[in-house]
């Protein structure tokens, strides 16, 4: 099983490299990924280094080109393929089918990796990826339960990777609208939900209060955790009571079922967190790859340590770190 | 060295908690700001921090009672005029600060925490983080480095008591 972890700067990777990342994923600083906040991500000069690094350790460098292209600027994406392609990367994380194409084309021996903002659930929509862009790897949907991955996992020709740990999104991964509802930016589109310039934290007389693009979207009391200021978590009045109406801040954490994931086939686990410094990184590749080499060696005897679930809950969104989607009963 | 930096920590919290808050102006903040422009010459000229042109960034340490004002005009980063709004703050404690200085937490772990607040433009307060984030470390002698985890993991101690 692959360890796949996040790096949004240079020390964020050595940090991850240090502590036992197998594969490494970036990406570039502008709206061809998924995390484009100022200050993150890597230019031209610093992906050199990045891959330098890399290499001198044995591990893997992937790129992440997740977005979605936009008619007019096509050309910035392909751009994107054509220097992860120049870079030698280990694979690309694609997401629109058009830069698929243009990757296969050109690049035909550049690996291409399904995003999970692609979005495929189904065993007949990864074989369609495969037949169509040989693509070598899907991640997988938060969406999924437990079974589902399992029953994916039996029917697949391609690697599959599923996530570990980090913030999670509401769960419409790839389809999300709520962000560009309010501040006319979306992940797909732009790179980022709820755009730190649309962003406002303030003190209020009943608490912190966030908005985003001046709507309010939350407020929190004197002594309650804070979450990334995304609509999805915001709490709003349903019904006549103040809730969180879409989704908790949560992390996701599907730690304990490392022994059913790796028994199903699963290829790579992902964690997330390219915004994140690298504090975090080291400090959650540390207690992933602590777990991973004891699902190597102990398969099904397998158990959560102390230690690992409370720094993963230190460090997570919202208080809790839940097991997410993958345990879903309505599933 | 364990021994040195628990007292220079311990003794020099105490007095600073005291006599800090009572000075109209952190003493440190000339001196504070030309070892920014030292540190960070290669960024500022790689115009890595342009986005603080004329922008006021306001760091508060809450315990302490320290607040540096800092803009960017030209090259160079300048104290802030005084009187003048910051378009950006950020604030926390002494020894979460050095915590994250030192590499030992997060960020965004102690915003959710509530332990770091933002206000202002968010946007610039993200922009400052990611890029000391990206700041390569090994520029930092190794027994500097080495003296601030101590004195930052001597301090969460003190401070938690
Ligand atoms: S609004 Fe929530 S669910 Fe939608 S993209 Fe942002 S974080 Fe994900």
């Amino acid at each position: 099983m692959e360890l796949v972890c996040p790096a949004g700067s240079l020390p964020a990777l050595e940090a991850a490299v240090d502590n036992g990342a197998d594969a490494v994923y970036i990406g570039f600083n502008d709206e061809t990924n998924a995390r484009n906040f100022g200050g993150l991500n890597f230019n031209d000069k610093n992906a050199l280094r990045a891959l330098e690094r890399i290499r001198n350790r044995g591990r893997k460098l992937f790129v992440a080109i997740n977005t979605y292209a936009k008619p007019d600027s096509f050309a910035r994406w392909q751009a994107a393929v054509d220097r992860a392609a120049g870079l030698n990367a280990d694979a690309v994380i694609l997401a629109d089918i058009g830069l698929m194409g243009y990757a296969r084309e050109r690049h035909p021996e550049l690996a291409l990796h399904l995003s999970v903002q692609a979005s495929a659930t189904s065993a007949p929509a990864l074989e369609f990826y495969r037949q169509q862009f040989g693509i070598r790897r899907a991640v997988l949907p938060r969406v999924l339960s437990l079974k589902q991955v399992q029953q994916l996992a039996a029917a697949s020709k391609v690697e599959l990777e599923v996530f570990g740990f980090g913030s999670l999104c509401i769960m419409a991964e790839g389809r999300c609208h709520l962000s560009s509802y309010v501040t006319g930016e979306s992940p797909n589109q732009n790179g980022v939900c709820s755009p730190a310039k649309t962003v406002e934290w303030r003190n209020a007389a009943g608490g912190l209060e966030t908005r985003l693009n001046g709507v309010l979207i939350d407020r929190f009391a004197e002594n309650e955790n804070a979450g990334y200021p995304t609509l999805c978590k915001g709490r709003f009045i349903v019904d006549g009571k103040r809730q969180h109406a879409l989704e908790e801040p949560t992390s996701l954490n599907s730690m304990a079922l490392l022994p059913e994931l790796k028994a199903a086939g699963i290829q790579a686990i992902k964690l997330e967190g390219r915004q994140r410094s690298p504090a975090y990184v080291a400090q959650i590749v540390r207690t992933w790859r602590e777990a991973i080499d004891e699902v190597l060696q102990r398969g099904a005897d397998f158990s959560v340590k102390d230690s690992w679930r409370d720094t993963l809950s230190k460090n997570s969104e919202g208080k809790q770190t839940t097991l997410g989607a993958y345990d879903r009963p309505w599933q | 060295m364990l021994a040195v930096s628990k007292s220079i920590s311990r003794i020099g919290y105490r007095f600073g908690c005291k006599i800090l808050p009572l000075l109209p102006k952190w003493p440190g903040e000339v001196a504070f700001i030309k070892l920014l422009n030292t540190q960070l010459s290669e960024e500022l000229e790689d115009g890595l921090f342009d986005f603080l042109d004329e922008q006021i960034l306001e760091v508060t340490v809450t315990d302490l009672g320290i607040r540096l004002r800092v803009s960017k005009r030209g090259d160079q980063f300048v104290r802030a005029p005084a009187g003048v709004p910051a378009d950006s703050t950020i604030s926390a404690n002494s020894a979460d600060f050095l915590a994250i200085a030192s590499g030992r937490e997060d960020p965004d772990t102690l915003f959710f925490q509530r332990r770091l607040s933002l206000g202002g433009q968010t946007e610039i307060g993200l922009t400052v983080k990611n890029r000391l984030d990206a700041l390569d470390r090994s520029r930092i002698p190794q027994w500097a480095q080495r003296g601030l985890e101590l004195i930052a993991a001597e301090l969460a101690a003190v401070v938690a008591n």
